[in-house]
Formats: C-alpha cells, sequence, structure tokens
C-alpha cells in the first residue's frame, strides 16, 4: 500500500505552485481544513491528509507499538511527502500536528521550506518548571470520556428526536462521516498525543516557523505558545484575536491572513 | 386565573423543570441561559450559572474531550449527539452528563442528561472488556510468534520472521539478529530517526548457553511496557529455540548431502546437480565433462601410513581439487579414494581433455602431510558429455568404465569414455556374473601341470591351475576370466576353491597311490588373497581338511615377484604366516619384476620360478637368455634356493637348463596342464 493511500491523501489547487501540507488535530480529519484551506488553492499545491486511524486513513498497518510515539504520524507525513516527490512544502499544522510538523521537519529537513503552527504544544503535562495545563489525572478523564464515547451508543440513535433549526448546508452523508475515527487508533493517539514530551525537538529544528497563538486556548495556553517559540531557533509568533482552540474553524478569515503574512526569508507563502 | 402548576404546566414550568438539563451558549460556550434542573443538578442556581462557560464547569479532561472533538464538530457539522462529560460541581463532586446540542444562528442549544448510573456500568463493562482484551492479545501475539517462527525454513528465514514479529511488536527503529558476532537479519525504518536514541540487547539463550542476541534500538523516549517487555522476552526465548533448531536442522541436511571427512558433496548432492546440469545442458546445448579421478596408491598410503595420514591425504586432494576447479564446477566424494568432477559450460567435449590434463597435474607436486611428503598417482576418466545425455546415473557409471580403463593402463594419463568401453564394460560385467554362477555351479574346474626334476624327469609336483568350463562357450581363458575376478574381488573365492580342491586331490591321489609321498601341488595366490587376513587361516582349513597338515610341506603357493615387491611390510607378514605353517612359497615369474636383491634376501621363499621369457631364447647364440638364467640358478643356488623353470617345450632348452643347473622342469616338453583324471592315467605311479 503507498503512504498516500494509507493516509488518505487529497491535493488540489495549483498544480504549479508550492505544496502546502495541512495537517489536522487531534479528534478530526482532514474536513476541518474547509475554511481554509481553499482559500490557498489559487496559488498552492493544496495537500490534505488524515493521520493513520482517522478519516479515510488506512489502518491496516497500525499497530500500536508502530505508533507509540509522535515520530511515526511524523514519519507517514515525510512518506508520502517523499512518495509524492513534494519539496519545499509549507507545512500547516493544527494542535498535535503542530508538534509532528516539528519532527516531521527534523527528519527531512531539506523538504520543508517553512511550518506554520497552530495551538502547538510540546507537552501539555505539568512539569517540573513547566506548565503544560494538564495533570496525568486529567489525561485519564479525557481517555475515560472517549472510552465511553466510542462503546458506540452514542449518536446513532439521537438525530429523530433532535431539532436542527438553522442547520448548516450539510449534506447527511457528510455530517456522518465528519470526524470519524478508529477508535482503538484514536484513543491511543490521544494516549500518545497527550503524554509525550517532544520539547527536545523544538531546538534542533532550522525550519524557520510561525507560531499562530489563540486568546483564551485551554489546551494549549498563552506561554506554552511562548515557550515554543522561544524554543525554535527560527520562528515567529502571533497571537490572534480569535479565541479558543480552532482558530481554523473560529476565525477562518484572520487565520489565513496570518498565513499568508507570514513570509520567512525568501519564500514567497 | 393561575393554572395549577400541575395539572396544566406552563412552556416555562415544562422548559424550567423538564426531566433534563437547558442550556442555551454562546459559539464559545459562554452560558446566556440554564434551566432549573441543570442548575439544581449542579447545585447552583441558575443565574449563578450565566455568564461562565461551560467549558469551566467540566473536569480538565472532558475540557480536552471537549475542545478536540465536539467544539470542532459542532462548529462544522452543527450538532452533537449524546457527547460523554464530566462537570465538577462547587463541592468538587463530579457530575456525569451526556450532552447534546444543535447550533442555531449564533447560539447554542444544548441538552444534558445525567449519566451518573450509564457511566458507571460502562466503566465496568469497559474494565472487562480490557482484561478480556489483553488477554486475548498476549495470547495471539505469542501464537503469532509461535506461528512465524515455525513457518520460517532456514536460519536466515527465522532470523527474519523474528525481526518482524518484533517490529510489528514494539516498532524500534532498528532491528537485527547476531549469531556469532555476524548480523543474520536487520531490518530498520525507512526513515531514520532525528533524536536520540538507545540500544536494548536480548541475550539468544538455549538451555542456558548464549548462541546470539537479539539487539534492538528503540528511540530515547520509547519507554517499553511491562506487557512488551515480557513479550520480546518471550520472542528472545522462542527465537533462541528456533534458530538453534534451524541451524541443526541445515547442519543435519548439509551433513546428509557432504562428505563427512572432506566436506565435499557425497553421491546424492552430486546426482541432484547433475540432474539440474543435464537439464540446463539440454536447454543452453552446452556441453559438460564428468572426470572421474581414482587415487591408485591409495591403499598403499593407508597401508603404510595409517589411516590418520591416509584421512589426511583425502583432505588434502579434495582441498587441490576444489582450487582446481571454477565456481560453476563441482567435486564430489565418490567415496574410498574416488573423487568426481563435473566440469560446467565446456566451449566443446575436446576441452574435457584440457580439464582433466589440468586435473591430472595437481598430482604432479607431493601431498605434505603430517608423516611427511606424500606423492598420490591418479589415474583419470574423463566424459564428455554433450546434449544426448539422459540421466546422471548414467554418465557417472562412464566416468567409472573409463577410470576403471585408466586405471588398467599405465597410471598417470586420463582416458575419455567412448561407447566401445561401455560395451566392454558391459562384457566384464557379464563375465563376472557368469563367474559367480560358475563357483555355484562348479565350473571352475582344476587342472595339473606336472613339474619334474631337471636330471631325471621324476614327477617333484605339480601346478594346479583354475580353468573354466562354460556351459556354452566352453572352455573359457584364464586371460579372460582372471583379470574380471581381479578387479571384483571373486578372485578370492576362485583361490579359495582351487586351494582346497588341489588339497583334496593331492590327498586322494596319495591315498590311492597314484603319487608319492614326496610329490607336492603348488597353487597360486593371488594379490587380492595376500591382502586378506584370512589366507594363512584358509590354508590352515585347506590343509586340515585334506589331511595334509600332517606334511605341509607338500603345499606350494605361488606369488609373483611384482606383487610381492610392490606390497606394504604387512604382505610380508603375511609371508612368514603361511611359512609358519609349514607350506612352501615359490617366487612366480622370477626376473620379470624389477626385484631388489636385498627385498629378495627378506623373502622367506624357497622356489624361484625362472620366466619363460627367459626360456625360450635358451641355447641360442642371439640371446642374452643363457646369462639372465645362469644368473638367477648361481643367485639361487647362492641362497639355497630352488629353481622351476617354467615354459620348456624343447629338448635344447631342456639340455641348456641342466647345463645351468636349474632343479625343476615345467612346460609343454612334458605336458601341459590336464584335467585331474588325464593326469592320473598319464602321470599315475602306474606309468613309472
Amino acid at each position: 500500500m503507498s503512504a498516500s493511500r494509507r493516509n488518505n491523501v487529497h491535493i488540489t489547487g495549483n498544480p504549479d505552485g508550492r505544496p502546502m501540507v495541512f495537517a489536522h488535530g487531534f479528534g478530526c480529519d482532514q474536513g476541518m481544513w474547509r475554511r481554509v484551506a481553499p482559500a490557498f488553492e489559487a496559488t498552492h499545491r493544496v495537500v490534505l491528509f488524515d493521520h493513520v486511524g482517522s478519516g479515510g486513513s488506512d489502518a491496516s498497518g497500525f499497530s500500536p507499538a508502530r505508533y507509540a510515539s509522535l515520530t511515526a504520524y511524523a514519519r507517514d507525513i515525510v512518506e508520502f511527502c517523499v512518495e509524492l516527490d513534494l519539496t519545499d512544502i509549507v507545512f500547516v499544522g493544527h494542535s498535535v500536528s503542530a508538534m509532528i510538523g516539528v519532527l516531521a521537519s527534523n527528519l527531512a529537513p531539506e523538504r520543508f521550506a517553512s511550518l506554520v503552527l497552530i495551538g502547538p504544544s510540546p507537552r501539555y503535562i505539568d512539569d517540573e518548571g513547566y506548565v503544560g495545563g494538564f495533570t496525568r489525572e486529567d489525561i485519564d478523564g479525557l481517555l475515560e470520556n472517549m472510552e465511553t464515547d466510542y462503546l458506540g451508543w452514542s449518536s446513532v440513535m439521537a438525530p429523530a428526536i433532535m431539532g436542527r433549526p438553522d442547520a448548516p448546508d450539510l449534506g447527511e452523508e457528510l455530517t456522518a462521516s465528519f470526524c470519524r475515527s478508529d477508535q482503538t487508533i484514536a484513543r491511543h493517539f490521544a494516549r500518545v498525543t497527550f503524554t509525550s514530551d517532544n520539547r527536545a525537538d523544538l531546538p534542533r529544528t532550522t525550519t524557520p516557523a510561525l507560531v499562530l497563538q489563540c486568546q483564551d486556548d485551554v489546551i494549549a495556553s498563552i506561554p506554552v505558545g511562548e515557550y515554543v517559540h522561544a524554543q525554535l531557533p527560527d520562528s515567529t509568533f502571533v497571537l490572534l484575536d480569535a479565541s479558543g482552540h480552532c482558530p481554523h474553524l473560529s476565525a477562518p478569515a484572520e487565520t489565513i491572513d496570518a498565513i499568508r503574512a507570514f513570509s520567512p526569508a525568501a519564500a514567497t507563502v | 386565573m393561575p393554572r395549577s402548576a400541575v395539572d396544566d404546566p406552563s412552556l416555562e414550568e415544562l422548559y424550567e423543570d423538564a426531566p433534563c438539563g437547558y442550556l442555551s451558549m454562546t459559539a464559545d460556550g459562554t452560558i446566556t441561559r440554564a434551566n432549573r434542573t441543570f442548575a439544581r443538578s449542579l447545585g447552583m442556581g441558575a443565574e449563578a450559572l450565566v455568564g461562565l462557560r461551560l467549558q469551566s464547569l467540566m473536569t480538565a479532561g472532558s475540557r480536552l474531550y471537549a475542545e478536540t472533538h465536539w467544539r470542532p464538530r459542532l462548529d462544522l457539522a452543527g450538532e452533537l449527539r449524546e457527547m460523554p462529560i464530566d462537570l465538577v460541581r462547587p463541592d468538587g463532586s463530579r457530575l456525569p452528563v451526556l450532552l447534546s446540542a444543535v447550533q442555531v444562528g449564533d447560539s447554542v442549544r444544548a441538552s444534558l442528561f445525567d449519566a451518573s448510573d450509564r457511566r458507571r456500568y460502562e466503566r465496568e463493562l469497559v474494565a472487562a472488556r480490557d482484561v478480556e482484551r489483553a488477554a486475548r492479545e498476549r495470547v495471539e501475539r505469542l501464537q503469532e510468534l509461535s506461528a512465524a517462527l515455525s513457518a520460517a525454513v532456514g536460519v536466515d528465514a527465522v532470523a527474519q520472521a523474528l525481526v518482524d514479529t518484533v517490529f510489528d511488536a514494539v516498532a524500534p527503529e532498528h532491528c537485527a539478529v547476531v549469531l556469532e558476532g555476524a548480523t543474520v537479519h536487520e531490518r530498520k525504518e525507512l526513515v531514520g530517526a532525528a533524536g536520540p536514541t538507545v540500544e536494548r540487547v536480548l541475550a539468544l539463550e538455549v538451555s542456558g548457553q548464549r548462541i546470539g542476541s537479539l539487539a534492538l534500538t528503540l528511540l530515547g523516549d520509547r519507554a517499553l511496557s511491562p506487557e512488551e517487555r515480557v513479550f520480546l522476552d518471550a520472542c528472545a526465548a522462542a527465537g533462541a529455540t528456533a534458530l538453534r533448531r534451524a541451524d541443526l536442522y541445515a547442519q543435519m541436511q548439509h551433513q546428509a548431502v557432504r562428505d563427512p571427512l572432506t566436506g565435499l558433496p557425497n553421491w546424492t548432492l552430486l546426482l541432484e546437480r547433475l540432474e539440474h546440469l543435464i537439464a540446463r545442458s539440454r536447454r543452453n546445448g552446452e556441453p559438460f565433462a564428468v572426470v572421474a579421478v581414482g587415487l591408485d596408491n591409495f591403499k598403499l598410503v593407508n597401508d603404510t601410513r595409517g589411516h590418520a595420514v591416509g584421512n589426511e591425504v583425502l583432505k588434502l586432494i579434495a582441498a587441490r581439487l576444489s582450487g582446481a576447479i571454477r565456481e560453476t564446477d563441482l567435486v564430489a566424494r565418490a567415496g574410498g579414494d574416488e573423487f568426481i568432477v563435473v566440469y560446467a559450460d565446456l566451449a566443446a567435449e575436446e576441452e574435457s581433455d584440457v580439464v582433466a590434463a589440468r586435473l591430472q597435474a595437481t598430482f604432479d607436486a607431493p601431498l605434505v602431510t603430517s608423516d611427511g611428503e606424500i606423492f598420490v598417482r591418479a589415474s583419470i576418466g574423463v566424459v564428455a558429455a554433450g546434449t544426448q545425455v539422459q540421466d546422471a546415473e548414467r554418465v557417472l557409471g562412464d566416468a567409472d568404465v573409463a577410470l576403471m580403463a585408466a586405471k588398467r593402463s599405465a597410471a598417470g594419463r586420463h582416458i575419455r569414455f567412448d561407447s566401445t568401453m561401455r560395451e566392454r564394460a558391459r562384457e566384464r560385467a557379464r563375465v563376472e556374473q557368469e563367474l559367480r554362477t560358475a563357483l555355484v555351479k562348479d565350473e571352475l574346474v582344476v587342472h595339473y601341470q606336472p613339474i619334474v626334476y631337471a636330471d631325471d624327469g621324476a614327477l617333484k609336483s605339480m601346478e594346479a591351475l583354475v580353468r573354466w568350463e562354460h556351459p556354452v562357450r566352453g572352455r573359457v581363458s584364464p586371460g579372460v576370466f582372471v583379470p574380471v575376478a581381479e578387479d571384483c574381488g571373486l578372485i578370492v573365492d576362485i583361490g579359495r576353491h582351487v586351494l582346497r580342491t588341489a588339497c583334496r586331490q593331492l590327498a586322494a591321489w596319495r591315498a590311492a597311490g597314484v603319487v608319492g609321498e614326496d610329490v607336492g601341488v603348488t597353487v597360486n595366490v593371488s594379490a587380492r588373497q595376500l591382502e586378506q587376513s584370512g589366507l594363512a587361516a584358509d590354508v590352515a582349513a585347506a590343509l586340515a581338511e585334506s589331511g595334509l597338515d600332517a606334511t605341509p610341506a607338500v603345499l606350494g603357493l605361488e606369488l609373483t615377484e611384482s606383487m610381492l615387491m610392490n606390497s606394504p611390510n604387512s604382505a610380508l607378514d603375511r609371508l612368514h604366516e603361511l611359512r609358519a605353517l609349514g607350506v612352501r612359497l615359490l617366487l612366480d615369474d622370477f626376473g620379470t619384476g624389477a626385484s631388489s636383491l636385498a627385498r629378495l634376501r627378506r623373502l622367506p621363499v624357497d622356489t624361484l620360478k625362472i620366466d619363460r621369457a627367459f626360456i625360450t631364447g635358451l641355447g641360442r647364440a642371439d640371446s642374452d637368455d643363457d646369462a639372465f638364467v645362469a644368473a638367477i640358478t648361481s643367485l639361487a643356488a647362492a641362497l639355497r634356493l630352488e629353481t622351476v623353470a617354467e615354459g620348456v617345450e624343447t629338448d635344447q632348452q631342456l639340455a641348456r637348463l641342466r647345463e645351468l643347473g636349474a632343479t625343476s622342469i615345467q612346460g609343454f616338453l612334458f605336458s601341459q596342464a590336464l584335467p585331474a583324471d588325464e593326469f592320473a592315467r598319464d602321470w599315475g605311479a602306474a606309468r613309472r
């Protein structure tokens, strides 16, 4: 199986443009970029994909051991970039994928032109002298929520009695498929995501990076964003007006502008 | 008039006291309105909730879940269905709820059901499922490990299965199976690690003995779980056993097709390879050659230097032959002192002569053994095989026929097989077969040729000579069947038969008064018989059986000069054993072999039989036979040995022999060899 098939890679936009790879965060799939990615289709070759276990990925090659660290997810990205011969890549990663992008550019720095890191956090669990924002017990709580959610009796029975006035224009099919994920893998991904510590990988990154930080982000707080900015050898820090953890959903225009404005040396983004 | 709250509740009351919580929120989760049921379940006033963000009422875990899952989902899909989240009351207690929500314009409307009981059941269910799943996965992984290892054939394949299993189980950066310091199989990640790594080495041990190691490289931050460590230990243990087993099996297989002494392919492997070669030759039309190499004097080496040196010689020759071929060729040990060399892809059949000559040349230099230098000679039989060859056995048979022909000719040259050789070989095989029947059916009869005193012509003794009365072919010449009997070893049985017959005959004639008590009989002993350790016992038995053991000196055994001169000391020992029985020993064909006088002195013989070659020219001016015979008779006189002149045919020869001092005469002048009854008639006591 090819890496692009495994990661359900979809390419749109300008075939002659510089590749822009969008990486979704934990809990979602490539659909979450639908308010941002189209804005770059005129100028860029837009590359969307799903992490293994999410969306339309092929999880047949998944094993907990193989994906025991975020490096495995970074490898997957490098593999399909090599396979598709993508170079000079602008990488846009949200949440955990911001760190996965850092790892990928460390694995194959020659392929990456710049990194856009939305709500990055190199470590979620507090450490001595470091505030990630969560404790080990918090993570266990998340896993428990996920576990019970994934027992499977939640979403199926609800639609008939659920009023949806003013529903967005989404087909039923899309709604059903939205952010679906393999439950076992998603839980595993959650554990790996929220228990990993990739602080040491930041100073090794030579690729220029843009840190997009939201106001009031309960997952990645401003001090965490500033830490990432401080540790990266070549980075720009932008504090958005948007609040929450998903500015590409809640404030797509501001997010698009910030990405466009980021113009590392000699690179036309 | 106010409506009864119980019988006809207002919409307001239905909202406030509904059996579930209702919330209105802004897009970022800020609560704009909450019903009483929800406020009550949290132990708060509804007014106190307004302005708070729902996320702030959640546990941190649920907040993570909400931010990563339901917020994006709500945002994109516009609705949420029964998402499990945990809320925290002001007193710190938890309230598990199921949250459903729809987005209406900029606001979000949500319903929340208490899920306390349900969550407890779920937790139990999940815990039970996890226990079951962990146990099942453990068993499955061990089964997969075992299946993968046992499906693999050969050390390399087992190592690969082990490495692959470890890769699936713990996903190392690099994994290798190292045996005796050499990497048998390794695998590494396609995209190399950027960060620091750590090494882990697991010993591969079988019965406490270390046979190698399983080396892993892991990412520096990759912590192995207890289950993974246990599984790795199981991999190492099962892997070590499987590797050892595969190694033993490979050794066994190797041994099954290798000659243990030289390590060369044995007959089985030779046949297999040759069949392949024949099939290939048939396809590509390239001829090949099969060369049989037989050592001429290996038995002598074994006898004189001992078996250890003999084995050394075989190993050295194996190495030499292996060194003289290309990688595509093959040297096999065909057993005993015979090797087979197969040359693949010859340019032409004639090239077989070149390669055979090259092989011959490998015997030019002496072999350096622990017992000093040894020259070994070899006879070489060659088959140049073209595309017409059908099977391996046939080609090898032809090579053997050519080798036998080479052995019968002078040593030190090779002979190329031709089809007439096969015909001759078949003839020999037929003779051999018939000879076996002849022995059983008593077709081998003994004739007797008289040996008389030179001075008065009186009967001194007779030589027993074997004759074959073939029922169909009539009398078969000894020149035809004796060499065959020598080759196939039947000569030993024939020799024993003649010995016993001659002894019995003499005893019978003595008893019947046909011959006098002083008349003896002589019997030929072949080289093969002399090699047998049982010869003296056979002779003793023949004497005892016939009753001649009281006068053993009447039995004479004829041995050829060349046989004794070429034989090792063991032959000399055997002569002394025979001598000790009291029988006489005659040196046959004397003068034809290059006897060393020194050795002659040490031989315990009583009689020299002067070869007929020296008799023919006796008394003729143009011949120096007189001088030779004179030399022999005077030598015999000096050593106090008797002499018998063989092949005497004329009175002139007899007269000369008398003058030269020969003591006895044998030849047509007196009589040819006769059947027993004729001998008794012509030479019996009645005649004298």
